[in-house]
């Protein structure tokens, strides 16, 4: 396996896309430093494919470059990049047996038959998949696909990985065991990984950084929890997790940071220079309902069970607040009068 | 522009080639022949004199008449012979359906000019079934005399075309569409006509205006049982016996080209409309009932008379090719393998002939059909399309036009080292198939590709294969199945083809079967041998259609199981 200290960064510079009329990237900067795993977070459509494929050199950007360590790679073909894709729904090759696809970048390269036999074994066993090199494609279930084109991109030991919403056709289960499985893989290996998913559970478990994408530009980037705590629209918020969007006061008291949301008084941190009138999201599982104040009054409108929680629409003045309560914690009827709490971890300062 | 050709070079190159080759041997003949229909043959000016030559004879009147009345009689012919049966296969649950489905396919595996001399001794003036009734029930019936012969050869030769159709058509009916009308009231032969009729018309009329312009063009099955005043015989008889100066030949070819194009034009009207009777898949087709047992007495023997009618050619082809003697009697008089042996001694050279000409004509078909399905599909060359659109231009071109084509255009090229004008050597008759199977090849070929998910190539191309490797690699080998098929069906009918090689054919010893049936049939010494070939001939095509069959199975299910590899998703 390629040793960590040899990786490379990867940059798109300027990089737009357009097909036809259609302008799909809007100018696109990014920098991934070697050995990171970068994952591009956003809507479907938003163009998060379309930027792996660039990367891959199977489209060609509009304008722009892009550049694998300090090489511009921005004019080379797929094939002479050093750069390694599993696709989203594959790719696997139907005609060859699972070793002949593990292997098939070794045979390209013109690798001998021995070596290559030997390499493909420890590819398919560092995938969980030792002595399934004999089977064909159609024989193996879905979670085994996916390891299989995992290792047909490993065996080549790229400059740079990239997976498209590797688990999207995953169950649930699966999905949790093979996102542990490829983080794993990837700080074993080192090797620059961009990851691309729709889930933002996903992205926060498997990155060292985040990119949020809207509408082909770069909405926000930076650490999952950075995103998490900081967004700096409420498309980020809502995208990183529920969110109940409002507006409050940031305001410096006595040297404590607070917001003032219609009067209660929620201490912040490193919140310096936001003071002023700002949207804040407000996340569910941070908001505690009470019978007594301090807290926003507000009369309960709906809930709902949902196993290990109960979920609570409540009317404060004319916003809906959603909160996630646990199930233990005492019930609330239809119609209360409640206070609703606002734990300081679940307060995010949009801008 | 860099990046719309960029890693399109020697495509566009091979794109180039291709373009070129079907101007040269496509497009300039046709035009060629269009061009010469309206010019003086003497000035050579530009004249509509040829025409007004052409509707003034009364030859041409006639042939012109004979050969609308020939194809719409067998059109209807063929519609009576299909409607009952696709009617039994989907309205009722009836155990004889594989029987009616073994009737769909057994015509196609013999061309209609090869049994038609068969026809006549069994169901001719002097056949064996008018010996019969003459001398039991004193009366015969005129099966074969004049048009009727070809009109009873063609219907039975091309009724599965609108057999297929309309059972298409039928099952694609969705049942709620009609337990809705019934719903409404609408019962019995209303039914049929306000609901069924109008919703299959569709499907009837594409197969119809197929067999329409099919019989139009033939010139084997009327040559064979001596019409001569037909359009398309004419065409060749002018040709062949008068000179390629004579205007009337390339009259008669334009007529005929604006025939097929007219047709095509219909039968691609006719589908267009074609979807809103396919509401959903799998749950259509008509509700079906079991039948009464008069009911199974009256199918069965309507399906036994046409299926006697359908397997004449092949009975009587057989009784000829090991008869000895075949005339004024109900059966030959003696059996033998003559016929066979003289074939094998003498006339083999036919049989390698046909097999040199289509294995080469099919292998081109699939290479270039190969080529412009994956230029038109894959590649973002300017004008691609326009490959595709000429390659299918061939259909609108009947074969004597283009051997027509080819005789003015190139008898007088030499070509080099072989010595001899391009258009009497061998190879402008593998040009011809070629051009004349390239349509059919060619969609089988685009059929593949389409199931060949683009990302695989790009996923070998991210595995560092060149784009030339990965074509070569893995495009292909996944395209095989339905490159096989493409071949195996251009193989066997280029194998059979007669109306634009009969015109190429310049000497003996480069004649291909279809063209060595017609000679040995000219003759009634020569019939057992024309016979023996025909059984040959059938013997291919037979084959050819199994085969292609075959192929065609085993890919649907090697499709099913590896289907997981699909487009990608729009997430
Ligand atoms: N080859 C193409 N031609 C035209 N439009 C395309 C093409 N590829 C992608 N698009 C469009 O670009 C947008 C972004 O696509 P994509 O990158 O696949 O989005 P994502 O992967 O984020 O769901 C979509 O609107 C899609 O329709
Ligand atoms: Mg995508």
């Amino acid at each position: 396996m390629s040793n960590p200290s040899a990786s490379v960064g990867v940059r798109l510079e300027g990089v737009t896309k357009s097909f036809g009329d259609t302008a799909v990237l809007k100018g696109i900067d990014l920098a991934m430093a070697p050995g990171t795993l970068t994952t591009l977070l956003g809507p479907s459509g938003c163009g998060k494919t379309t930027i792996l494929r660039l990367v891959a050199g199977l489209e060609m950007p509009t304008t722009g470059r892009i550049l694998i360590g300090d090489e511009d790679v921005s004019l080379l073909s797929a094939s002479h990049r050093d750069v390694a894709m599993v696709f989203q729904s594959y790719a696997l090759f139907p005609h060859m047996t699972v070793g002949e696809n593990v292997s098939y970048g070794l045979k390209v390269q013109g690798v001998g038959k021995e070596e290559r036999h030997a390499r493909a074994e420890a590819a398919m066993a560092s995938v969980g998949l030792a002595g399934y090199g004999g089977r064909y494609i159609d024989q193996l279930s879905g979670g085994q696909q996916q390891r299989i084109a995992v290792a047909r991109a490993l065996i080549l030991e790229p400059k740079v990985m990239l997976f498209d919403e590797p688990l999207s056709n995953l169950d649930s289960k699966l999905r949790r065991q093979m996102r542990e499985d490829i983080r794993r893989l990837q700080q074993d290996t080192g090797i620059t990984s961009v990851y691309v998913t729709h889930d933002q559970e996903e992205a926060l478990s498997v990155s060292d950084e985040v990119v949020v994408i809207s509408e082909g530009a770069i909405a926000q980037k930076g650490t999952p929890k950075h995103l998490y705590r900081r967004p700096v629209s409420p498309f980020v918020a809502t995208f990183m997790g529920d969110a109940n969007i409002t507006t409050g006061r940031v305001r410096d008291l006595d040297g404590v940071m607070v917001v003032e949301i219609d009067g209660l008084r929620v201490p912040i941190e490193d919140a310096e220079g936001l003071a002023g009138e700002r949207q804040v999201a407000l996340r569910p599982e941070s908001l505690n309902l009470k019978d007594i104040g301090p807290g926003l009054r507000g009369t309960v409108r709906s809930h709902a069970y949902v196993g290990a929680a109960t979920e609570y629409w409540v009317q404060w003045g004319d916003h809906e607040l959603f909160a996630i309560m646990p199930a233990s914690t005492r019930e609330f009827p239809v119609g209360a009068q409640v206070y609703v709490d606002i734990d300081p971890v679940g307060v995010a300062v949009i801008g | 522009m860099l990046s719309l050709y960029r890693g399109y070079g020697r495509v566009a190159w091979v794109a180039l080639g291709l373009a070129a080759f079907l101007l040269v041997f496509l497009a300039l003949p046709i035009l060629k022949v269009v061009f010469v229909a309206f010019q003086d043959p003497h000035s050579g000016a530009l004249t509509l004199l040829n025409f007004a030559d052409f509707f003034g004879a009364a030859l041409f009147q006639a042939s012109f008449l004979n050969s609308l009345y020939v194809s719409g009689m067998s059109v209807l012919l063929a519609t009576l012979i299909a409607i009952p049966l696709a009617y039994y296969t989907t309205r009722f649950n009836f155990e004889g359906a594989v029987l009616i489905q073994t009737l769909g396919i057994i015509p196609l595996i013999m061309p209609p000019f090869v049994g038609a001399v068969a026809m006549v001794l069994l169901l001719g003036e002097n056949g064996s079934v008018n010996l019969l009734l003459d001398e039991h029930f004193g009366f015969t019936i005129p099966f074969m005399r004049g048009l009727n012969g070809v009109i009873l050869v063609e219907s039975i030769h091309y009724f599965p075309f609108i057999l297929i159709n309309l059972s298409a058509a039928l099952n694609n009916i969705d049942r709620a569409m009609e337990e809705s009308a019934q719903n409404l009231g609408c019962h019995g032969s209303r039914l049929f006509r306000r609901v069924v009729f109008p919703l299959a018309m569709p499907g009837y009329v594409a197969g119809a205006s197929l067999v329409f312009i099919k019989v139009f063009d033939d010139i084997g099955t009327p040559l064979l049982l001596n019409i001569n005043n037909m359009l398309a015989p004419q065409a060749y008889l002018r040709i062949s016996s008068i000179g390629i100066a004579d205007p009337m030949g390339y009259v008669i070819s334009v007529i005929l080209v604006v025939f097929s194009i007219f047709s095509l034009w219909v039968s691609l009207l006719a589908m267009r409309g074609k979807d809103y009777a396919t509401v959903q898949k799998g749950g259509g087709g008509l509700a079906r009932r079991d039948m009464r047992p008069w009911e199974k007495v009256v199918c069965y023997a309507i399906i036994i008379v046409i299926l006697l009618f359908v397997l004449s050619p092949h009975l009587g082809l057989t009784l000829l090719s090991f008869g000895t003697i075949w005339s004024f009697s109900v059966l030959p008089d003696a059996y033998t393998f003559d016929h066979y042996l003289t074939v094998f001694q003498s006339a083999f050279g036919y049989v390698t002939n046909t097999l040199l000409y289509a294995g080469i004509a099919a292998g081109a078909d699939v290479v270039i059909g190969t080529a412009i399905a994956y230029i038109v599909l894959r590649t973002g060359l300017a004008g691609r399309k326009w490959l595709d659109y000429i390659a299918m231009g061939a259909l609108a071109v009947p074969g004597v036009v283009l051997g027509i084509g080819y005789l003015r255009t190139f008898h007088d090229f030499q070509v080099p080292l072989v010595d001899k004008p391009l258009a009497s050597w061998w190879v402008i008759i593998v040009v011809a198939l070629t051009i004349r199977r390239l349509p059919y090849a060619l969609r089988a070929c685009m059929a593949a590709l389409q199931q060949v998910s683009e990302l695989l190539e790009e996923a070998a191309e991210n595995l560092g294969a060149t784009k030339a490797r990965s074509v070569r690699r893995i495009v292909v080998p996944l395209m095989s199945g339905g490159i096989l098929a493409g071949f195996i069906t251009s193989f066997a009918t280029a194998s059979v083809e007669l109306s634009a090689t009969i015109m190429l054919v310049s000497n003996e010893s480069d004649a291909p079967l279809a063209a060595g049936i017609y000679e040995f049939m000219q003759n009634a010494a020569g019939r057992g041998p024309g016979a023996a070939l025909g059984m040959i001939a059938v013997l291919i095509v037979g084959l050819g259609t199994y085969l292609s069959h075959v192929v065609i199975e085993r890919g649907k299910k090697s499709r099913e199981a590896t289907s997981i590899v699909g487009e990608e998703t729009a997430t």
